[in-house]
């Protein structure tokens, strides 16, 4: 099949076969931020924004995402790292980093619906993401971090 | 490679010819596909164009478009009702992300036996309403029990009764990232002190859901202290099978267990 896709702003075309996995697309066309992790929809490595949802793109048809919207990590900033990324940092959330990528996308859609969220709200939208480091407590506060400042930055 | 064609009707019309040929996959969120595979299937109706996304929640019921996500219908809630029986089902029931892909439809269409969706439909009394070869409303009992309705047809929306409840919902899982051997749903008034409409369904026994409606009859109408006099014994025969949670007669064990508890819990502190 081929058609064209919106990854992160900008319309590009793709060639893929009626059962690949969006997971598959975007790798293959260079999009390695989006990692492929357990490929069954339960550690979040590998999600993006479609549509300006959270989902797992190895849970997501190629075929189906037809004229959606799709932002992976790298399309949060096109220069300088966002507020939430400096957080992650900051707060010492990134250990070997595999999940790091869907933990960022994790906390932007969720600060889209809830700029203040508390502990509860954080655990619950970060549902998703597996940290193989095991390394949440830095994660949750690397989340109230960002809320924080993305709320300062307006 | 078997060939695998994607068709993408624009409106409701087309894609009930479409699907009514019985030969064509429906396409929704997609994740009970990709689990189930491709194995016997060469057409697939992707239905994101149509229009079946929008969600009624009214004080006496509840309309949902097939198409709903589990997260479309978690926020189509107002804040004071996070402990209606649909919402608390729907939260546990997968990820956050998994819930902004898992569609009302699918879930019912697919009926995979871990469903947290069909517990709260049953309880509600919900029925589905279908285009194509068997177009028409049906209730949500007659849509998982008889197959012919399945092939052919679609799921369009789904309608159930709305009241104030007190509900609960439980999922017999081993860790929070499982699929649950069973799930038990209890609805009833919010009446503290008798025990009032109370309905009770299990979803994951041999017969794929069991609606315990003998202990039902048992207790609705009594004070709730009746809990105290009843051999539960008696009243709490389920036949849930073998899994990779346990036994049949492990998971029997323990879903006597959560339902006293949940009973218990419902009754208050008069117990």
């Amino acid at each position: 099949m081929k058609t064209k896709l919106t990854v992160n702003g900008k319309l590009i075309s793709v060639h893929f076969s009626p059962r690949d996995r969006l997971l598959d697309v975007l790798r293959k066309h260079g999009f390695t931020e989006v990692k492929e992790g357990c490929r069954d929809g339960e550690c979040g490595a590998c999600v993006v924004l479609l549509n300006g949802k959270l989902v797992n793109s190895c849970q997501v048809l190629a075929a189906s995402a037809m004229d959606t919207e799709v932002t992976t990590v790298k399309g949060l900033s096109s220069e300088s790292a966002t507020p939430i990324q400096e957080a992650f940092v900051d707060s010492g959330a990134v250990q070997c980093g595999f999940c790091t990528p869907g933990m960022v996308l994790a906390t932007y859609a969720l600060l889209q619906e809830n700029p203040k969220p508390d502990a509860g709200h954080i655990r619950q939208a970060l549902d998703g993401n597996l940290c193989r480091c095991t390394g949440y407590v830095k994660i949750i506060e690397a989340v109230q971090l960002a809320a924080l400042r993305t709320k300062h930055h307006g | 490679m078997e060939q695998l064609n994607w068709y993408y009707p624009e409106d409701l019309s087309e894609a009930a010819r479409l699907i009514s040929d019985g030969n064509k996959a429906p396409h929704s969120g997609g994740t009970a596909l990709i689990r189930r595979g491709f194995r016997g299937i060469q057409s697939i109706v992707d239905l994101s164009r149509l229009p079946m996304r929008n969600i009624e929640v009214r004080s006496e019921n509840i309309e949902i478009g097939a198409m709903s996500t589990y997260n479309d219908i978690i926020q189509a809630f107002p804040a004071t009702e996070c402990d209606h029986v649909l919402v608390q089902s729907l939260l546990n029931s997968a990820s956050t992300p998994l819930r902004n892909r898992i569609t009302a439809g699918g879930s019912v269409a697919a009926f995979p036996a871990w469903s947290d969706f069909i517990g709260p439909l049953l309880l509600l009394n919900a029925e589905v309403e279908l285009i194509g070869r068997g177009a028409g409303v049906y209730s949500i009992q007659d849509y998982l029990t008889q197959r012919e309705l399945r092939a052919g047809s679609l799921i369009t929306r789904i309608f159930m009764e709305n009241y104030p409840h007190i509900g609960l919902h439980h999922r017999e899982t081993r860790t929070q990232v499982d699929y649950p051997a069973f799930t038990i749903t209890i609805t009833a008034g919010r009446n503290r002190d008798v025990f009032q409409d109370l309905r009770i369904v299990v979803v994951g026994s041999k017969d794929r859901f069991h609606r315990m409606e003998r202990l039902e009859d048992e207790l609705d109408g009594k004070p709730v202290t009746h809990l105290n006099s009843i051999n539960f014994e008696d009243f709490l025969v389920l036949d849930i099978p073998s899994r990779k949670h346990g036994s049949s007669e492990y998971l029997q064990h323990v879903a006597k267990t959560a339902l006293t508890w949940m009973l218990m819990k419902i009754a208050g502190e008069k117990v």
